[in-house]
Parts: C-alpha cells; structure tokens; sequence
C-alpha cells in the first residue's frame, strides 16, 4: 500500500468540512437551519469515517512506515524565501491519528447536539460555519508537520470561536466580550510567531524534527508562553470566560479545541524544552489550576462551567506532559479529553433542555423532566473523575505513577507537591461537577417558567450519551486507540518520528489475540476516594441548608462572590505581572539543588498526608489480628470516612 | 514602436488599451462582454505566455530596449517579481469589470478608464531600467488621477495629483542623480527614488489622499486606483536596479522607522470611526510593513505584502456599500449588519479575516517572513525593537478588527434608524469581492505557489 494512502485520507477528513462551512457562507440561509445541520452532521460523520479510515490504514501497515516504523511526512514549502524552510503539510502518526480520532468524534458528536440546539433558530447555519471551522482546523492540527500549521490552525480554531461567542445579533455586550477570544488568538499566534523567526533563524525551519531537538530557553520559553496562553496558563486563563456567550455546542468545541492544539505543541515539543522551562510551565500550571479550581467550585453559572472545566483538564495535562513526558502526557491528554468532552456535552444538553438557560439560580428540579439527561450527565462525570477501569481512570493511574517515578528519582519539595495533585483535581472535579448536577436536577424548581419548558432532547442527550459511552470504551486496553497509546514503548523518538523500521512493536490487532492483559491492581485508596466522593456528595445533598447557612456570613459570601465573578482575577491581572516574573525567579531559585535537599523530606512527608492516611491504616491493620479477607473492607471504610470528612471540609470551606 | 509590439509584453500591455478602445466605439451592451472578453485575454496571455516564451538564466522574459540617450535606455522585461505582480493586476482587471456589469449608462466610462489605466500599469510593472520606471509611474499616476476626475470626485483627484507630483519630482531628480555614475550620486538617487515611491505610496504625513481615493467613487473607481497604484509602486520598489542597497547604518534605523509607522497605522485603525478610516489605517500599516522589507531587503516578501493590501481595499469596497445603503459608515451609528445584510457580511467577514493578518492570509506571510528578516539583518536592541513593534502592531491590528466587525455586524440594529431592511449586495458584486478575496486567500495559502513563481 502507498504511503499516500493515510496522508491523503487525513487530508480528506480535512477538507470535507470546510468545504461544508464555504456552501453556507453563501448560501446558509436559503439552505435553512435543519438542512445546514444536517448537512454539518453528514460532513461531520464523513469526516470521522476517513479519519478512522486514515488510522486502519496506519494501523494496517506493515511496510516501512506506518505503526511502529516511519511516519507518513508529505510536505511543502509554504514561503520560497531564500533559506526559510517554512513548510506545511501532512505528518501521520501515532499520536496524530490518535488525537484526529478523538477531534474529529467529538466534533462530530457537538454537531449533531447543535441540530438539535437550535433547530428553531434561523440564524444557526453560521454556528454551523463555525463548527466546520473549528473542526478543520483541529483536525489539521492534529497532523501538523509543522509549529507554523499549529500556530495557524491554533489561531482559526480561535477564529471560529469568537464567531460563535460574537455572533448575537440582540446583545451588544456579547459581541464585546467574544472580542476577547480573538486577541488571546493573536496573542498566542504572536508569541509562537516569534518562536518560529527564531527557531528558522537558529535551525533553519519549524518542522517537528527541529522542534525535537534541545532548543535553547529563549526559544522554549516563547513556545511555552504561545501555547500556555491558549491552554490557559496564567495569566491568560480569563479569556475561557468569554466563551460562554457562544450557543452550547460550539461553546464545548472552543473551549476545548484551543487547549487541544496547544497540547499537541507541547507534546511535540516535550522532549526538547530544558529543566527551566518545564519548571516555569508547571509553576504557571499549578498558579492557574489555583485560581481555577475555586471558581470552577464556586460557579453559579452551567454556561461558565464548560470552559473552565476544559481549561483544568488541559492544565492536568499540561503538568503531566512537562513532567511526566511525552508518552505520558499523551494518555492523560488523551483520556480526560475525552472524558471531559462527554461532561462538557453532557452541560450543552441541559443548556439545550432549558432552552439556553443555565443559571443555577433557575434551574433546579429538573430531574423529573430530564431524566436520561440526568443520567447521562451523571456517568459523564464519573468517567471524567476517575470511576475505576473506565474512562479517565487509566489517565489519572499514569499521571499519579508518573509523578510518584519522578518524586522518588528528583526528590524536591516541588515534585513531592504534585504528587498530591491527581488526587486534589478529581476530588475537585468531583466535588464542582456534582455540585453542578445536583443544583440542576434537584432540590426545589427555582424558576417556574425554566421548568415548565424544559423537555428532553433525543439528538442532544444521544449526543452527550454517545461521548460517554466512547469515552467508557476507547479508555479500555483491549480498543485499539488506549494500545494506540499505552503500548508504544515509551521512548522519545515515538513522537519525533526517528523510529527505525525495524524496531518490533506490537500491534494492537495482535494484542486482542497473543497479549495477556493484566488487570490493574485497583489499590483500596481508589475505592477509598471513590466512595468518598459519593459520601461528599451525600453531605452536600443533605447539609446544603448548613452550607448555606454558613455561606450567608459576610466574609464567605464576599469570597464565594469574589470568586464567582472572577473579581478577584481582575485584581491579578492589574498586580501581577511585574511580581509573577519576579515570583517565578525565586520559585526557580528555591528549585535548586540546594533548597530541594532541605525542603525534600518534610515536604514530601507533608503532601503525601490523604495517601499517607490510608497507607499506615493498612499497615496497621496486616499488624492486627484481623482476617485478611476482611482487612479490605476495614480499610475500605475508614478511608472512605476520611477522604468523604476531607472533602466535605472542603465543601464546607468552598 | 516596433521593439514594443515585435514582442509579447508589448502586445500583452496593449490589449487592454486596445479593448477600451473597441468598448468605445461598441454599443452598450456589446461593450461589457468585450471589456470581459478583453480582460480575460490580458490574464490569459499573463498566465500563457511565460511558459512558452524564451526565459534567460536569471530566469527574465526579456523584452526589447531602446537606447534614447547616453544612459538613458528604455526595456522592458518579466521577472518572476513582475509575472506575479502584472498577473495580480490582470485578475482586478477582470474583478472591476465584474462590478461594472449592471452600470450600461455608464460603461465607457466606467470600462474604458480603467483598462486604459491597466495597460499603464503592466507597462510599469514590465519597466526595468530607472527611465522606463518613472515614465510608467507618471502614466499610471495621470491615469488613475483621470479615473478619479472622470468619476466627479475633484478633490481626491487633485489630492492624489498633488501628492504624486511630488513624488514625480523627486523620481525625476532620482534619474539625474543616478545618471552622474559616481557612488555618492548613485546612493543620493536610491534614497530619492525610495522616498518617491513611499510618497506615492501614502507614506505619513503625505497620505491624505489615500483615505480621500477611498471614499470616492463607486467600488469600481476605489478598486482601480488603489491598485494600480500600489501595485506599480511595488513593482518599482522590488525592481529599482541594485534593489536599493541600503547602508548598513541605516538599516536598523529605517526598520525601526517601518515599524512604527506599522503601529502608528493599526494604532489609528482600532481608534478609527468609519470604515474607511479602518482601511486607510491599515493601508498605512502595510506601507510601513514595506519599508521593513526595503531595509532587511525582502523583495519577494514585498510581493506578499502587495497581495495584503488587497484586504484594505476590500474593507474600502464594503464601506462604499454601506456608505451607499446608509449615506455614511460611521461606525457609531452602524450594528448588527451580519442579519441585515447577510451578502455583505459573507464577503466582509473574509475580509476582516484577511485584515487581521491571519494564518492563511497574504498579511500573515508577509508579516512572518518580515520578522524573519528582521531578526536575521538587524543585531542587537534595534532588531528586539522592530520584532517586538511588529508584535505589538499584530495584536493591536486584531483589535481593530474586532472592535470594526463588532461595531458594524454584530449587536443590535440601533434602534434611530429607519432602514431596518437595507438593500443587500447584487450578484456581480458578490462575484468580484468574491475573486479578489480568492486572491488574496490563495495568495496567503499558497504563497510559493502563486506569488513567487520560480523564486
């Protein structure tokens, strides 16, 4: 077979909708909202047929290129300036067709929710344009040969967001704030730009095998700051605000399509930024995922949750790729992507179910009328936090293995502070989405009018089921896609494309049939959290009254407030700059070998406290005289009392 | 005259003239479809023969030449720098026919002037000796003068007239210089001939007549003269011979006087309040983007920024038709267009997008290849300076564009005004926004493959 074959597939799943959003451009409106969308659908699910197509034949082959050998690399030159190696074109491989997999079924799934979002809406066909924007560009990011095509593909995505987020032909104040989404675009696209003059400068071009090569800090450090400002780092992560105008189906695509090309410029680029630059990276990582977290907890809004979400899932991921590595990253990446786009979808059914209401103040009681919606919201969310073998829970096990690996081997009171981090996010995750689902679908109906019309929506929660269950099933080891990732041999040259043809790899084909797959020891600590989740869920069900009773006292409601509206960002934003710098120097300072010696023990020892809990109660336990088949479930239930008191201290608090 | 029409560039520059001249003596509606067929053939023969003429090793289709006096030589020849720039020329060629399809009364006007200025035009860009240069600078400049004066609008025509006298002047004086043959003489006539071409081109503070070109006349008139205006200056900035060796002291400084004349024009757009004063800011911009590339000597990215000037004059065409709808385009009084005018919007929103300079447009390229440049010639704080001046102009240029697209598309209708259901774009018009965008798209695209032919 020729090696064309996947290049050219790729490119077809490419262009199918574009070509979709260049008919509307003229003639959308004589076309008419169903047919626009149907017609969105059919190029949607056109597009995931070639790309699946593009990832058997890659699968398939067994010649020189393909699974385990070479990439497909077809390629030109964009600008013939004398001795400008600027290039675009087609790079296929494993990790290419696995994120065009995950893209182009995502877009596809938000496509059919938009159907069935504004069927009644004349003016919907341009949603339409924007979403085949978006989704041409993404998927043109996923096999990007270049930083210069991710950068353009980075900056289109972006494009069609602000479409979706300006676009409201009665709301002036929306128009203004989707502005926003486009100067993050050209923010982003001027600082990879500036990498791309220097990397031309310092190695002729911006192919990925420049980009694979150590690259000097100046020009990682420009890279870092390209792609941290549309993944979120801070102090850009503000802009995933102004995404909640767009109409719930493009609302999902662009909060996570941004992040998703700013995660393929770090995942081409992992194993060439130095110890500095991961370090401010991560720094930065963690600043956002702190400012994040609270407001994602203290959210009132369903509309503001969906961008926020995507922005702490890229940030996860973010942290797991400079410190974890490429391979690792590209399965966290890679499995809370697309978890976190079944919650994402699962939020644009009910925004779809309440006619585009999404206040919790009038939602609430819903689960009467909306109850697959409800369900299907609910298993998302599991999936998304972790719920054992399946969906993101192989993702949340490689990102806790890896930073444990790199604790022990570096240890550092910074290393020793991320372990912890796995266990802080899904136990937030699940504390906000929760929080979510249950001020949606229980308690009293706050607004009468939003319950009275509020009616499910086949297409919408099929959407949303349909994310889930692809979620559920492409996270296990036996789908082709999670041996996609899991089995390539972890090494470097995966993702810069020096593989030698004739290294043995196996084939996932050939896994169903010869690889005895090991079942992952589930420890009691998953049990633990999990159930303790479900615990906090249950307190904050049931103690809400006390929550809010406390929350009436001036000094929380100012903070809930604060970090509500995000005020508190605003301020930041105006203090920050000159201080991050100088903060981020001395974090990097006290990062040195000799600080690391001093603080590593007692760090260590004092961030490893929930799963430090559990360890010495099992410890303790073997040392008793309790029967060992009962010594499980001993430490099942003490550990679920204290993660479920943890978080409910933190629900408290929250 | 015989070494002009013994030789394909001769004959291909004269086409259009001769077309005019048969749409002149046609009847009216005969004459729209020979102004088509005329203009067609022009493009044609731009894209045709090259391929079988007979190309030198400097890759030159070599034209005839005419000695007139001891160094004063008259030739013309189609570098890959003029087959790109000419073909440009020859497709708005057949753009502004399109738009002049529905205008019978007043089509030899309309038609007849215009192809008179293309066939101008190409001569300039074919130009390739200094005395050659000026002569097809000075016919284009009276030419697209003619155009304003013959479409009423009196004082563009004498802004622009007065402006290009100018620069005439100094181009004249550039010629004597150069004549003189010694170093320092030779220097004196490259900076005179760069800064007369500037000065043509609306170089601050002498571009009042760009934002006067672009509110007269139909889109016709505005498409015309800017083109051919700044196409052939382009050509004249790329093809001067010795490409204006620039001192190696004066480089950074003029870089940095580019770039902030890059800023200064964005910075003027995102506070502008018409749509034309948008465009004209970006046209500023794009000028000062120019001198960048004369100083990192960037002739070939000169070409890409020739193709992004296609974005202001698009922006130049949507606020005629809004100024025709509504009797202004302040941007104030102006909302929600994208519902009222969906034709409109389908052809504006190309063009901001191509405004903004984004991945994919001309703007874009030129941009990049011109930090490139920048951070390869110039050393030190004046090179960071440039490259962090054409940064801060990039994001400055997408807040002029969002905030225009904003104001003028999105939002609400305001509520004071009565023509709540605007008349929306005719087919033609569409059609040759259409191509002209197509252009620039492809352009921006496929830069090695459209602009830079051979390179």
């Amino acid at each position: 077979m020729s090696s064309i074959w996947p290049a050219l597939l790729m490119l077809l799943a490419v262009a199918i909708p574009t070509v979709w959003a260049g008919v509307l451009l003229p003639f959308g409106r004589r076309l008419g909202t169903p047919l626009s969308g149907y017609g969105a659908s059919v190029a949607g699910v056109l597009s995931v047929a070639m790309v699946l197509c593009g990832l058997v034949t890659w699968l398939g082959s067994a010649g020189e290129w393909g699974y385990g050998g070479r990439p497909v690399v077809r390629t030109m030159s964009w600008v013939s300036l004398p001795s400008i190696g600027l290039i675009v074109g087609v790079h296929v491989d494993s990790l290419a067709c696995a994120s065009a997999v995950v893209v182009s079924i995502v877009s596809c799934l938000v496509t059919l929710l938009t159907v069935a979002d504004t069927r009644r809406d004349l003016r919907s066909h341009r949603q339409f344009q924007s979403l085949g924007v978006m989704t041409s560009a993404g998927l043109l990011a996923c096999v990007s040969p270049s930083l210069l095509q991710l950068l353009a593909c980075g900056w289109v995505v972006l494009f069609g967001g602000w479409l979706s987020a300006s676009h409201d032909a009665g709301d002036r104040h929306r128009a203004r704030r989707g502005g926003g989404v486009l100067l993050v675009a050209s923010l982003g696209a001027v600082l990879l730009m500036i990498a791309c003059v220097l990397l031309v400068n310092d190695r002729g071009g911006t192919t990925l095998g420049a980009l694979a090569n150590p690259m000097p800090l100046t020009i990682g450090l420009f890279v870092l700051a390209g792609t941290g400002v549309w993944i979120g780092l801070f102090p850009a992560q503000g802009w995933m605000d102004r995404l909640a105008p767009a109409p719930a189906g493009p609302r999902v695509l662009a909060s996570l399509l941004p992040g998703a090309v700013g995660m393929l410029i770090l995942l081409r680029v992992a194993t060439s930024l130095d110890a500095d630059t991961r370090l401010a990276g991560v720094l930065l990582s963690i600043v956002s995922l702190t400012l994040l977290l609270p407001a994602m907890i203290a959210q009132r809004d369903l509309a503001r949750l969906v961008p926020i979400v995507g922005g702490v899932i890229h940030l996860v991921s973010a942290i797991a790729v400079l410190m974890g590595g490429a391979v690792t990253g590209a399965i966290v990446w890679l499995t809370l992507l697309l978890a976190g786009s079944a919650v994402m979808i699962s939020m644009a059914a009910v925004s779809r179910a309440t006619r585009g209401t999404t206040e919790f103040a009038r939602l609430g009681g819903l689960i009467l009328r909306l109850p697959v919606t409800a369900c299907v919201f609910a298993g998302s969310v599991l999936l998304l936090v972790g719920i054992p073998y399946l969906g993101a829970s192989s993702g949340w096990i490689a990102l806790q293995d890896a930073l444990q690996q790199l604790a022990s081997d570096q240890p550092g009171w910074i290393t020793g502070l991320l372990v912890g981090l796995p266990v802080v996010v899904t136990v937030l995750l699940a504390i906000a989405l929760t929080r979510a689902w249950m001020l949606t679908h229980f308690g009293r109906q706050r607004h009468l009018r939003t319950h009275a019309r509020a009616a499910e929506s086949t297409l919408a929660w099929g959407a949303a089921g349909a994310a889930m269950v692809f979620a559920a099933v492409c996270a296990q080891p036996w789908f082709p896609m999670q041996s996609l990732i899991t089995q390539q041999p972890r090494e470097t040259h995966w993702l810069v494309h020096n593989a030698p043809p004739e290294r043995a790899v196996t084939r996932p084909s050939e896994l169903l049939d010869e690889v005895e797959i090991e079942e992952p020891a589930v420890s009691a600590v998953q049990y633990a959290w999990g159930i303790g989740v479900l615990v906090a869920s249950a307190i904050w069900w049931r103690g809400g009254r006390t929550v809010r009773r406390v929350m009436s006292n001036p000094a929380p409601a100012a903070l809930a407030t604060a970090l509500r509206e995000q005020a508190c960002f605003d301020d930041l934003y105006r203090a920050v700059p000159g201080g991050l710098m100088r903060a981020a120097g001395s974090a990097v300072g006290q990062a040195d070998e000799i600080a690391s010696e001093q603080t590593a023990h007692l760090g260590t020892q004092a961030l490893r406290v929930p799963v430090g809990i559990v360890t010495l109660l099992d410890d303790a336990i073997v040392g008793s005289d309790a029967p060992g088949g009962h010594r499980a479930w001993i430490v099942l239930a003490v550990g679920s009392v204290v993660v479920g008191a943890a978080i409910a201290i933190l629900v408290v608090v929250a | 005259m015989n070494w002009l029409v013994s030789h394909p560039l001769g004959a291909i520059a004269l086409l259009p003239a001769l077309s005019a001249g048969a749409v002149a003596l046609s009847p009216r509606r005969a004459g729209r479809w020979i102004a088509l067929a005329g203009t067609a053939l022009t493009l044609l023969a731009l894209l045709i023969v090259p391929l079988f003429a007979e190309i030198d090793t400097e890759r030159r289709l070599a034209g005839g030449s005419i000695t007139v006096a001891r160094g004063l030589v008259l030739e013309l020849a189609m570098d890959p720098a003029a087959r790109a720039l000419s073909r440009l020329l020859g497709a708005i060629a057949v753009v502004v026919v399109l738009l002049t399809w529905e205008r019978p009364g007043g089509l030899r006007r309309f038609h007849a002037m215009p192809m008179l200025a293309l066939c101008f035009a190409l001569l300039s860009v074919f130009a390739s000796t200094p005395l050659t240069i000026v002569i097809g600078l000075l016919l284009t400049s009276a030419s697209a003068a003619g155009l304003l004066w013959s479409a009423g609008e009196l004082p563009a025509a004498a802004r622009l007239t007065g402006t290009h006298a100018v620069s005439a002047a100094l181009l004249m004086i550039a010629v004597a210089c150069g004549l003189r043959e010694k170093d320092a003489w030779t220097q004196a006539s490259v900076w005179l001939a760069m800064v007369a071409v500037f000065v043509r081109l609306g170089v601050p503070p002498l571009h009042a007549w760009v934002g006067s070109a672009m509110s007269a006349g139909a889109w016709a008139t505005r498409l015309s003269v800017l083109a051919i205006v700044s196409i052939t200056s382009i050509a004249a900035l790329a093809r001067w011979p010795g490409l204006m060796p620039i001192h190696a002291d004066a480089i950074s400084g003029m870089a940095i006087v580019g770039a902030s004349i890059l800023l200064w024009g964005v910075l003027a757009a995102s506070g502008a309040d018409r749509v034309t004063q948008v465009a004209r800011g970006l046209w500023v911009g794009l000028i000062g983007l120019l001198i960048v590339q004369v100083a990192n000597h960037q002739p070939q990215a000169m070409l890409l920024t020739a193709a992004a000037l296609i974005a202001p004059i698009g922006l130049a065409l949507i606020a005629r038709s809004i100024e025709r709808r509504f009797g202004h385009d302040d941007l104030r009084k102006l909302g929600g267009l994208s519902n009222a005018m969906p034709s409109l919007m389908a052809v504006a929103l190309p063009s901001a997008f191509l405004a903004a300079s984004a991945p994919g447009s001309p703007g874009f390229a030129a941009t990049l290849a011109t930090m490139i440049g920048s951070a390869r010639v110039i050393d030190g704080a004046a090179g960071v300076t440039t490259l962090t001046l054409i940064a801060l102009s990039y994001i400055v240029l997408t807040l002029a564009i969002v905030r225009m697209t904003r104001l003028c598309f999105f939002g609400p209708r305001p509520l004071d005004d009565v023509r709540q259901h605007p008349s929306d774009l005719r087919w033609w018009e569409i059609a040759g926004v259409s191509i002209l965008l197509a252009i620039a798209l492809i352009a921006g695209l496929m830069p090695a493959l459209v602009l830079l032919p051979g390179s």
